[in-house]
């Protein structure tokens, strides 16, 4: 299922039966047709090729949102977690501890407003709440692994810092990185598509499920299939991003027993 | 237990003045010139004009300054005013608050009603049909973004049925449908925490010898179960709470609320910089006092914690971890007692 989204989104421009920019006013909030699978929004646009189109814009900003946050909190998290006696680890963790105290859908909501609507602004906000949370957890799992008898004989045979962390902390922790961040991907997808929705997020003329509720807003008794498409394909895909993480998760609790 | 309290209190502060530093900076940094929201009725200002107005706003000065002025200011309880409507922003904040906290409350009763059945139903029948039903429906809700879900309660209960009022404020009937899109998620999530923390209970050796003195099933799971479950997922619920008020700009602006989170969207569109940093101060500050008031309800029920004061701090921590929206709340939390088994 996910990897069908992936691929949906990857070859949407071969996919998509119309031009998903193309106003055709004539055609506009028509039911489904031959022409139009899905039928067409106020302006006359390819329903369809506009959730194609916003598949890949969805993807690509979550992804790119927990690429950051998850690089920052692992760099943070590492950092602190192997100098967790120093002064930078109480620093870190205070700076977390900050962030982490106010919620962070509400702290997004604030940042993104304070930068002015726009794709990159919710991803800079989002990757600015969610990094704390990775560096916490990560600092956490880095200490559980630098007390090993292992890196505790690397560190007595002479071996530097910063070979411990590539070689002998971060193999350790990469996979439970990687169930954090497919873990994460629902939810991500849900909060930008929550900011797009209230036009924080993408514009006008993008294609963006949050923005195309909001935009079948207005028509929501005329033509209500127009809203109901987007609002499936949001659940669908956040449920299969769910179940996946959720499997994982499991798997990780069984590798720890 | 006063001392627990007060050490709360100054936490909350200290947190508190990091949100005002960085909402302060974040409304320098931002783009958008404050000057010409203030001039923007005017046709061409001039030089003097605009030198005035930044006189007017105190941007002339270091960012130093400026802050600590801007400080005291709020301290004082005055948060300047907008810049779209020249009112005092505290007052047009406090006008609008109850609405917020009014869906806020409607929002949690929902969500601990659904989510407490729902958890214990499906912990005690582990394995079951009926918990993987309801542990099915728990991923299906969380995966549901709160806007979809009242857009579809305004489908069938307002355009359909036409059995509930779908827009603004009023009586009782206006509150179900917004209370109803942000809770019935927020109870999923809850339901799954429950659900792990009970079943990491009924593990213990306690529950087991309680069953062999042949004590009755209500009581097993009222005293022996879910009062060791709680301490966890009480400090969730505050954290979710914040979730809830968070989430609730959104569910305002879908359904007209006219609530605080409403009038922060407006405020963006208008790049009216001190509603928003009032608007991050004022939740942050009723946050720290729910959460405050959370962790006083968790003393009275165990009044151990108050005598073990922030020794507890492990346990809170596992729980803070958990994601911040609470809705993968099982999963961090597993990943920490995996690194505390190495």
């Amino acid at each position: 299922m996910v990897l069908i989204v992936i691929g949906l989104a990857i070859f949407a421009p071969i996919l998509a039966p119309n031009d998903p920019q193309k106003i055709d006013v004539m055609n506009s909030l028509n039911h489904s047709s031959r022409e139009f699978p899905l039928g067409t929004d106020q302006l006359g646009r390819c329903i369809l090729s506009r959730l194609l189109y916003g598949a890949r814009t969805s993807l690509m900003v979550t992804g790119l949102v927990l690429l950051v946050s998850i690089s920052i909190g692992t760099l943070v998290g590492t950092v602190a977690g192997v100098f967790s006696d120093r002064l930078i680890d109480k620093i870190f963790t205070a700076l977390c501890e900050v962030l982490l105290a106010f919620p962070g859908i509400l702290f997004a909501l604030v940042i993104a407003g304070m930068l002015g609507p726009g794709v990159l602004n919710i991803m800079i906000a989002i990757a600015i709440v969610s990094w704390a949370n990775y560096a916490r957890v990560i600092r956490g799992l880095v200490i559980g692994v630098k007390n090993a008898d292992y890196v505790k004989a690397a560190r007595v045979a002479g071996t530097n810092h910063f070979h411990i962390i590539t070689w002998h902390i971060l193999p350790n922790i990469k996979n439970t990185i990687g169930t954090l961040i497919v873990t994460d991907i629902g939810s991500t997808i849900l909060t930008i598509s929550g900011l797009s929705f209230i036009g924080l997020g993408a514009q006008a003329s993008e294609a963006e499920w949050g923005m195309m509720i909001n935009e079948a807003r207005m028509y929501i008794t005329k033509s209500p299939q127009m809203i109901l498409y987007p609002i499936i394909t949001i659940i669908a895909v956040v449920l299969a991003f769910n179940l996946i993480g959720d499997a994982l998760a499991s798997n990780e609790e069984l590798e720890g027993l | 237990m006063i001392k627990y309290i007060s050490k709360r209190i100054l936490y909350a502060f200290f947190v508190l003045l990091g949100v005002s530093l960085l909402t302060f900076v974040m409304g320098r940094v931002a783009p958008g010139d404050p000057v010409d929201t203030l001039l923007s009725n005017k046709e061409n200002p001039t030089l003097e004009e605009r030198l005035e107005a930044e006189e007017y706003l105190g941007l002339n000065r270091t960012w130093t300054v400026q802050y600590f002025d801007w400080l005291m200011d709020v301290i004082k309880g005055d948060f300047g005013n907008s810049y779209k409507t020249n009112q005092p922003v505290l007052h047009e904040f406090m006008v609008r608050l109850p609405a917020t906290l009014l869906l806020t409350f409607g929002a949690t009763i929902a969500m601990l009603l659904i989510g407490f059945p729902l958890g214990i139903a499906s912990a005690l029948k582990k394995g079951k049909m009926l918990d993987m039903g309801i542990s099915l429906y728990n991923t299906i809700a969380i995966s549901i973004p709160s806007f979809c879900l009242g857009i579809l309660l305004i489908l069938v209960f307002g355009v359909n049925l036409k059995l509930l009022p779908v827009m603004g404020i009023g009586g009782l009937k206006h509150l179900i449908l917004p209370s109803l899109s942000i809770g019935v998620i927020a109870g999923a999530g809850l339901a799954r925490l429950i659900r792990i923390q009970m079943l990491a209970v009924i593990k213990m050796n306690h529950v087991t010898a309680a069953r062999v003195f042949g004590v009755s099933n209500f009581r097993i799971v009222k005293n022996h179960i879910l009062k060791n479950a709680l301490p966890p997922i009480i400090t969730a619920i505050g954290l979710m709470i914040g979730g809830l008020l968070g989430g609730s700009a959104i569910i305002e602006t879908l359904f007209a609320w006219p609530g605080a989170g409403s009038f922060l969207v407006q405020a963006i569109y208008g790049r009216d910089y001190p509603v928003i940093q009032a608007y991050a101060l004022i939740m942050a500050g009723v946050y720290m006092l729910i959460n405050i008031g959370v962790d006083l309800i968790y003393g009275l029920l165990i009044p151990a914690k108050w005598l073990v004061g922030d020794n507890d701090e492990n346990k809170k921590d596992t729980v803070a971890n958990r994601d911040y929206d609470g809705l993968n709340c099982d999963r961090s939390g597993d990943i920490c007692t995996d690194s505390g088994a190495e």
